[in-house]
């Protein structure tokens, strides 16, 4: 066992991140305990993915810090990627590599790989194992991203929009290969998405930024039954640019 | 993540960089078949094209891949694909330098080697190309590395850097211009080795921390990368600029080794050359004024031209062409009445060009230029011309004034080597004329030295190939005597006395001294070495003349005969000594009043010599 396994897989404090004179992150603060499914919620621009970037140690917080099984994930970025696996909004593996080169290449840059379990989800997604990343679809991309972070069976999983362009189908494989993951292994998630209706199912808690600031950090259940409202309808009120805060 | 795994790592991301350039070598092979083609092609010399192509081609993949391996995927954002592994930063910048480098000196391998191995080319000698080549491409590679995150970031910055940049490479160039001037040998392999090694170190610390700190980011890594570069380099022009500045400051303490000096005629004011001591470089050519009765001095600069200076008989000023052989030379005077001397530039009203010789009247009213072309007088502090004589070879001239300020000068007008006819050339800037006053014939590359007052000029005729010397009358150009036939000596130094008698050193199997009256009749004549030398004389005091015998079988070193010119005996030899006025390096030396107590000994030591007593009084120098 990792040293720092009993430590909350994943804690925003005090988060703030600006762009020259633009405020991207406002003081967000909030905690994934171990085994939750986390739902980051917000509006385009509402500065998800600028968290992402902060919790994965590739992007440096202006104030505050992101901090992944009690370690800063600025400072300790590389030991804490053994533990995380994540998928980007934007496809980013090498466009020419094909995913059989890919998964050759992303095995040599963990000390723990299972190959055979990578190979046979990706398998499972039907993905053409000598054609090149480029000429994938966008959900063949998804799903070779997606087969590439949980080849070291991570303990946290971080999805920044996972399912964005996505048709229902290769959504609906996304999903039920998490809800997959969870169930083998109780993995901790993050995923941010505008796909409402899909983390209704996978969610423990959701969270909700506006304006760069967290608005809303509950249970779903709680969420549901203060609100009464369908979650879509949940999101507009509280992210909507008039709302004033929460109720 | 331990050391293994980030090494493996490692390996993998530069496996996967050259794999994905491995059409970069391909086209290396194709390039290296071309010069063996070009026989059948008519496309150019095998071994020429084979150096030139593996030359491009090395500078080509250094461009293609230092551009490419961070910055592209950096700008299309893909490098997080790699900072999401448990991947340490130097692990990725590792595997993409050594890609770069791998594929750089793979693929100028493939296009040199098969020249090299049917020997049309192989590694010079001296390894000079290692310690340029390597860190040159380590350069070039992080440079375009820079230049294409900088460009990719699309930040104004980008702009603020390029500007850092031109103010660097100013403060450098401007630094190496000065050094050079100086005469420091400022290209030296090493300087160049240690400059570049500095810019590679540069490059390839703000590569790296462009990965600690900038990582996916391109914005960031712009900012830091130009925060690490301009942290190493703007430190390293700036100590480069101020060691070009200490090294220019030299003081009279700091020279080594004097090559030549002159003294006025009066007071103790002493020009000096000389090259500096450890730590300034050893190369460092120093011009100094220098008050040794005082320990005053001024810095001549490093324009100080081979054209030595010229003093006022009264030795209240002295001027100098310097940079005389460039497009604008420039006059300097300097005042030597002040109890400060200043230095100061006045007009030089001549046509832009090089200046082959240059003259001050004794009254100091009146200065001489000789050019290519043209010769021109002008009163000292005028922008204008008093008078001008055309002059129709390029060579270096003497010129002397007469009493009457009038500047006498020889202008040939036949090829440099062929016999012929030189005019007498006496320029009146009183009377604001010029004339031909007479000619001389020569047997060809005459070289004069004009008795004072430019009463008579004594000619040596083909100085190169049986060499004979003239004197003549210093305006009609009358012949008033062969002094030396063709074939009377192998070399001949001719020099004047202050009362214009004529010393004449002749060197064959062995060295005499020969004396003449103005008008050219023989006083007298001395063996002063029994075998060759190459000796020249000046008068080392009045009615005293120093003969420097050099070349005696002891290297560089000399030996001075001290003649008494009155009786025709030899006074003393003075073993490891030489008249610093007759240097080699001084061009045309004339006798000068004080010059002759002036000797530079073994050690480089300036020294006053005491002819009576042969006391020594080292003025500065020695090593």
């Amino acid at each position: 066992m990792n040293a720092g396994a009993s430590a909350v897989p994943l804690a925003c404090e005090h988060l703030s991140i600006r762009y020259g004179r633009t405020r991207v992150l406002e003081d967000v603060s909030f905690t994934v305990p171990p085994g939750c499914v986390y739902a980051l919620l917000g509006r385009n621009g509402a500065g998800k993915s600028s968290l992402v970037r902060c919790l994965i140690g590739q992007q440096r917080a202006g104030s505050g810090r992101a901090v992944l099984f009690g370690r800063d994930a600025w400072r300790d970025r590389a030991a804490l990627m053994a533990r995380v696996g994540l998928v980007p909004e934007e496809p980013d593996a090498p466009p020419e590599l094909s995913p059989s080169r890919l998964l050759a290449l992303t095995g040599r840059l963990y000390a723990r790989w299972d190959e055979g379990a990578t190979r046979e989800r990706l398998r499972r997604f039907a993905i053409p194992m000598e054609t090149p990343f480029a000429r994938l679809s966008k959900g063949q991309k998804g799903a070779v991203q997606l087969a590439l972070a949980l080849g070291h069976a991570p303990e946290l999983l971080i999805l920044d929009d996972p399912t964005l362009g996505l048709d229902v189908v290769a959504r609906d494989q996304v999903f039920r290969e998490v809800i997959g993951e969870l169930a083998d292994r109780g993995a901790t998630v993050l995923i941010t998405t505008h796909d409402l209706a899909a983390i209704e199912g996978i969610a423990d808690r959701v969270g909700m930024l506006r304006d760069g600031r967290l608005v809303l950090d509950e249970s779903l259940e709680a969420v549901k039954e203060r609100y009464a409202l369908p979650l879509e309808r949940i999101f507009a009120d509280v992210t909507s640019p008039s709302a004033g805060g929460v109720p | 993540m331990s050391e293994r795994v980030a090494v493996r790592a490692l390996l993998a991301i530069a496996a996967r960089e050259v794999s994905e350039r491995v059409g970069l070598l391909g086209l290396a092979v194709v390039v290296a078949v071309v010069p063996f083609l070009a026989p059948w092609l008519g496309i150019g010399d095998r071994p020429l094209l084979g150096v030139l192509l593996g030359v491009v081609m090395v500078f080509s993949a250094a461009v293609l891949t230092g551009s490419s391996v961070i910055a592209r995927d950096l700008a299309e954002g893909r490098l997080g694909y790699l900072f999401s592994r448990p991947v340490p930063w130097w692990s990725i910048w590792g595997g993409k330098m050594l890609a770069a480098f791998v594929l750089t000196f793979v693929a100028g391998a493939i296009v040199l080697a098969p020249s090299a191995a049917v020997g049309d080319w192989r590694l010079p000698a001296g390894g000079w190309w290692a310690q340029i080549g390597v860190p040159g491409l380590i350069a070039v590679i992080g440079i375009v590395n820079v230049l294409a995150v900088g460009y990719r970031a699309r930040s104004l910055w980008f702009a603020a850097d390029l500007a850092m940049a031109g103010g660097l490479v100013w403060l450098a160039a401007h630094t190496f211009r000065g050094l050079r001037d100086l005469a420091v040998d400022a290209s030296h392999i090493d300087y160049a080795s240690l400059a570049i090694w500095t810019i590679a170190l540069a490059v390839m610390l703000a590569g790296a921390a462009q990965m600690a700190q900038g990582r996916a980011d391109i914005a960031r890594s712009h900012r830091v990368m130009a925060i690490t570069v301009w942290a190493v380099l703007a430190p390293a022009v700036c100590a480069y600029a101020a060691w070009g500045t200490w090294v220019g400051r030299a003081a009279p303490s700091n020279l080594r080794l004097a090559l030549s000096a002159w003294s006025a005629p009066k007071g103790s004011w002493i020009v000096v050359t000389g090259r500096a001591r450890w730590p300034r470089p050893e190369s460092l050519s120093a011009a100094l004024l220098v008050d040794p009765s005082t320990g005053r001095f001024l810095r001549l600069g490093p324009a100080f031209s081979a054209l030595h200076p010229e003093f006022t008989a009264d030795a209240t000023r002295m001027a100098w062409v310097s940079n005389p052989f460039g497009r604008t030379p420039r006059l300097a005077i300097g005042d030597l009445a002040q109890a400060t001397p200043a230095l100061h530039d006045v007009p030089l009203p001549i046509p832009p060009g090089p200046v082959t010789g240059f003259a001050l009247s004794p009254d100091g009213r009146y200065a001489a230029v000789a050019q290519p072309a043209l010769a021109t007088v002008f009163a000292l502090g005028s922008a204008q011309a008093a008078a001008t004589a055309a002059t129709g070879q390029d060579r270096l001239s003497s010129i002397a004034f007469d009493d009457h300020d009038r500047a006498h000068l020889l202008n040939p007008r036949q090829a440099p080597l062929s016999p012929g006819r030189l005019d007498i050339a006496v320029i009146d800037p009183g009377a604001r004329s010029a004339a031909t006053t007479g000619h001389i014939d020569t047997r060809g590359n005459p070289s004069e030295t004009w008795a004072p007052g430019a009463v008579t000029v004594a000619v040596v005729h083909r100085p190169d190939l049986r060499p004979s010397l003239t004197l003549h009358d210093g305006t009609t150009g009358a012949l008033l005597g062969t002094l030396v036939p063709e074939g009377g000596a192998g070399r001949i130094f001719a020099t004047f006395l202050r009362d214009g008698r004529l010393a004449v050193v002749t060197s064959g199997r062995s060295v005499t001294l020969r004396l003449f009256s103005a008008q050219g009749i023989e006083s007298w004549s001395l063996e002063v070495a029994p075998m060759f030398s190459l000796a020249r004389a000046t008068e080392a005091a009045p009615g005293i003349l120093a003969v420097e015998l050099s070349l005696l079988g002891r290297g560089s070193r000399s030996d001075t005969v001290l003649v008494d010119a009155n009786a025709g005996r030899v006074i003393r030899t003075e073993t490891g000594l030489r008249p610093a006025a007759a240097s080699w390096f001084a061009w045309r030396s004339q006798t000068l009043p004080d010059d002759g107590s002036l000797f530079i000994d073994d050690r480089g030591a300036l020294v006053r010599l005491d002819i009576a007593t042969g006391a020594r009084q080292v003025l500065l120098g020695g090593s």
